[in-house]
């Protein structure tokens, strides 16, 4: 007797994975392209094929948005939820793209923007992940795409770097996988919906759900996994590490905030979730002292996502529905602050240096007032200042973290925040300040428009969301 | 009962001689025996296929990678040398909080939670191995891959586009500087022919 | 079957901290690869133990996904490996001194 095999799954389902579908088949048609035309088109039209990749992705996905689908079974859920993250990683990979025009060889730009595609895809993936498979898939996709990508520059140290992340985040993936293992043995699914079942055995459920969080909040670098973070900011090329910052922290969020506010039973939620706002807490403290003493804006910028994504976990503790809705607020608010700060760096690289050391800061503010003057107005966002999206985002959280009975999490928030001021005030004063021997550098000229745009855009933004605070209702996570 | 402790035995004396080993390729080498050992587990708990692809794609392919990538690497640069075992100041706090989570698991799972195993169910039938469309055999496997779990299986397409292309991007143009060695490359990095030919532009 | 499922799961667990002891003491990235594939197996080896007890293949073909992607995995370290050495002359990650954690 042979088994039939019927497909269970209709064009529907297909349509509810189009979002990533796309992309990672524009992915493939930068790569035919590239090895089609001839070689000084190559750059720009795998940036363009890959921009317009990703803005039909978004608009495909905004078409599902009142109508949730579980597709595949409970593999992959579209909806408001998911749409917000896909949303968030289309538009830092679009911006990270902006950057790209000067980065890598002329025959490795189609390779190296069709891999950040596909970590772009991987993330989309994890944004709609519903079980633990896809989950896992949709990460690997993310990780393995940017250790490539990593690799790439010809400096020594970004290979190093490579190496050095390669080897911790599998090191973390291994975690990750025994934690599902575990829940795997303890629910006997692998479908997030089968987490709330009462468990076979408590103490596998919660190791598993242990190992589960240590995996994601590597990924995440939140503090006491946070080593690897600054090293490889440092190493990896510039629009690399831009695209780093933003597209892995929202993938593993989305995958933390699906299995904090839909997987988990409610009976012993907050006792497995409390460790998670102890981690953000630190994260909070260590991030900012950590960002002190760095001299290079990236390894800063390192360390200032460290403290963010501190921030951004902390407005989820005591999973309320608001507490989410402040949390994706202020992710999309850090996404546009901190690619702004990456594209003005962009624009001040040259040949052979990435201008990301504070020295060529020193009299920026004299040589370029412009840049100098976005770059401040960025600083203070980070920092949390008033009239950027960052204060608003921050008040936000300081009001749902005391209203939920996490006081303890908003006073640390104001600490953290206060310790932060003086690490982003280093960098505007290097700018700013008259020294005497400053190296009269040659005034740049950027290969492209493309960053400027960028730095615009991020400006607007960072500026609209301080001034409009918008947070999407309707975005609840869902597992079945 | 006692084909279960002899694998056992011989999967931790592997695991461990794969990490002390001095030399890379005797490290393969314990690998190697400990995912022949690990295949066997596998044909014990009814999972015949995946002990197929245990030893044709673990063993046969991923541990021949090594070991090319081991005989690349000590060829015109003289021995392959191996750093000394450092121990840096993070290993010991790190390990002792691995042993606690050690503890813990092994605390967790000696309360033998699971009852005796059910015998049946009616998507996947336990059965001898080796039968036709029982758990774990080719057919059920297969049947499950592309149907209920298709989803996955189709995101592992990218993960393999993500590997070819990487690794292209990487290696295949790396320009080798080897100066340690007995001898100089036989040509240098523009003559070499490319790996992927650029069609005339 | 004779052997409780509770063996193979302790089984899975040494081999997997036996994984992570291997990543955190040894220092030649190739010993840390093939330590990382071992916490991968024992992980593995847990998967496919639960799939028999709940008698569910879904557990089978998370094993094989794993699989495939610990291969990608591997290929994609050994290049950057070979990547580096080309260029440091010294597979050794003490003496990659570049970067300063």
């Amino acid at each position: 007797m042979t088994p039939h095999l019927i497909v269970p799954f209709g064009s529907a389902d297909w349509a509810a994975v189009a979002p990533p579908t796309v992309v990672g088949v524009a992915a493939l048609v930068v790569i035919l392209a590239d090895l089609m035309l001839p070689r000084r088109a190559r750059r720009i039209s795998a940036i363009a094929i890959g921009i317009v990749g990703l803005i039909v992705a978004g608009i495909i996905a905004l078409q599902g948005w009142h109508h949730p689908y579980v597709a595949f079974g409970g593999a992959f859920i579209e909806g408001g939820f998911a749409i917000v993250f896909e949303g968030i990683v289309i538009v830092a990979a679009i911006f990270s793209l902006c950057m790209s025009y000067g980065f890598a060889r002329d025959d490795q730009i189609g390779g190296a923007i069709a891999l950040m595609l596909w970590s772009a895809t991987g993330a989309m993936l994890m944004a709609g992940a519903a079980s633990l498979m896809m989950i896992f898939l949709g990460l690997e996709l993310l990780s393995l795409a940017l250790y490539c990508l990593c690799g790439l520059a010809a400096r020594a140290s970004a290979r190093e770097a490579a190496l050095k992340y390669l080897i911790l985040s599998s090191t973390a993936s291994g975690f990750l996988l025994y934690g599902m293992a575990l829940l795997f043995g303890a629910t006997g699914s692998v479908a997030l919906a089968a987490l709330a079942n009462p468990p076979i055995s408590a103490a596998l459920f919660d190791i598993g759900c242990g190992m589960f969080l240590v995996g994601l909040c590597f990924k995440l670098s939140l503090a006491p996994f946070h080593v690897w973070t600054p090293d490889v900011f440092e190493g990896a090329p510039l629009p690399v590490t831009a695209f780093m910052s933003v597209v892995t922290k929202a993938g593993a969020l989305a995958a933390v905030a699906r299995f904090a506010y839909a997987a988990l039973p409610q009976r012993d939620h907050a006792a497995i979730l409390i460790p998670l706002w102890i981690v953000a807490a630190i994260s909070m403290i260590v991030g900012n002292v950590g960002a002190l003493a760095q001299t290079d804006i990236k390894r800063l910028l390192a360390y200032s996502g460290i403290a963010q994504l501190g921030y951004i976990v902390a407005a989820m503790a005591g999973t309320s529905a608001l507490g989410l809705r402040y949390a994706i607020f202020y992710l999309g608010a850090y996404m546009f602050m901190n690619l702004g700060a990456f594209a003005v760096v962009t624009l001040l690289s040259r040949e052979n240096d990435e201008g990301s050391r504070l020295a060529s800061f020193a009299g920026l503010g004299y040589r370029q007032p412009v840049l100098a003057g976005l770059m401040t107005f960025f600083l203070l966002a980070l920092a949390g200042l008033p009239p950027t999206a960052g204060f608003i985002g921050k008040i936000l959280i300081l009001a749902t973290d005391v209203n939920t009975g996490y006081a303890w999490l908003a006073v640390l928030l104001i600490v953290g925040t206060a310790i932060s001021v003086y690490a982003y005030f280093k960098i505007v004063r290097a700018m700013y300040a008259r020294t005497i021997g400053t190296p009269v550098l040659p005034r740049f000229v950027p290969a492209s428009a493309l960053p400027w745009v960028g730095v615009a855009l991020c400006a607007i933004a960072t500026l609209g969301l301080g001034l409009y605070p918008f947070a999407p209702s309707d975005i609840l996570p869902l597992v079945r | 009962m006692s084909l279960f402790y002899l694998l056992a035995v011989i999967l931790i004396a592997s695991a461990i001689f794969t990490i002390t080993q001095k030399s890379p390729v005797y490290s393969v080498v314990g690998l190697l025996v400990n995912f022949l050992a690990l295949a066997a587990l596998y044909f014990t708990l009814n999972a015949e296929f995946l002990g197929v692809i245990q030893i044709v794609i673990y063993s046969g392919a991923i541990l021949m990678l090594f070991v090319f990538v081991i005989a690349l690497l000590s060829s015109g640069v003289g021995p392959f040398r191996a750093g000394p075992n450092r121990l840096p100041r993070i290993a010991a706090p790190a390990l002792l909080t691995t042993l606690v989570a050690f503890g813990f698991l092994i605390f967790g799972i000696a309360q033998r939670p699971f009852g005796p195993l059910p015998p049946h169910r009616p998507t996947s039938f336990l059965g001898n191995v080796g039968d036709p469309n029982v758990f774990g055999s080719v057919g059920d496997f297969g049947v499950a891959l592309f149907t209920v779990q298709l989803l996955p299986f189709e995101v592992t397409a990218f993960i393999l586009m993500v590997a070819v292309i990487g690794v292209v991007l990487i290696a295949g143009d790396a320009v080798p500087q080897p100066t340690l060695g007995r001898h100089r490359p036989q040509k240098r990095a523009a003559e070499r022919e490319p790996i992927l030919k650029a069609p005339a532009p | 079957m004779s052997v409780d499922v509770t063996n193979y799961i302790a089984l899975s667990a040494v081999m997997f901290f036996i994984g992570v002891a291997g990543v955190i003491v040894r220092r030649n990235p190739l010993i840390v690869l093939m330590a990382i594939e071992l916490m991968f197996n024992a992980a593995n080896l847990a998967l496919v133990a639960f799939a028999r007890v709940w008698v569910n293949n879904a557990g089978h073909i998370f094993v094989f996904l794993v699989v495939t992607v610990a291969a990608a995995e591997a290929a994609i370290g050994l290049a950057i490996v070979v990547a580096v050495f080309r260029r440091a002359e010294n597979v050794d990650v003490d003496e990659v001194a570049g970067l300063h954690g």
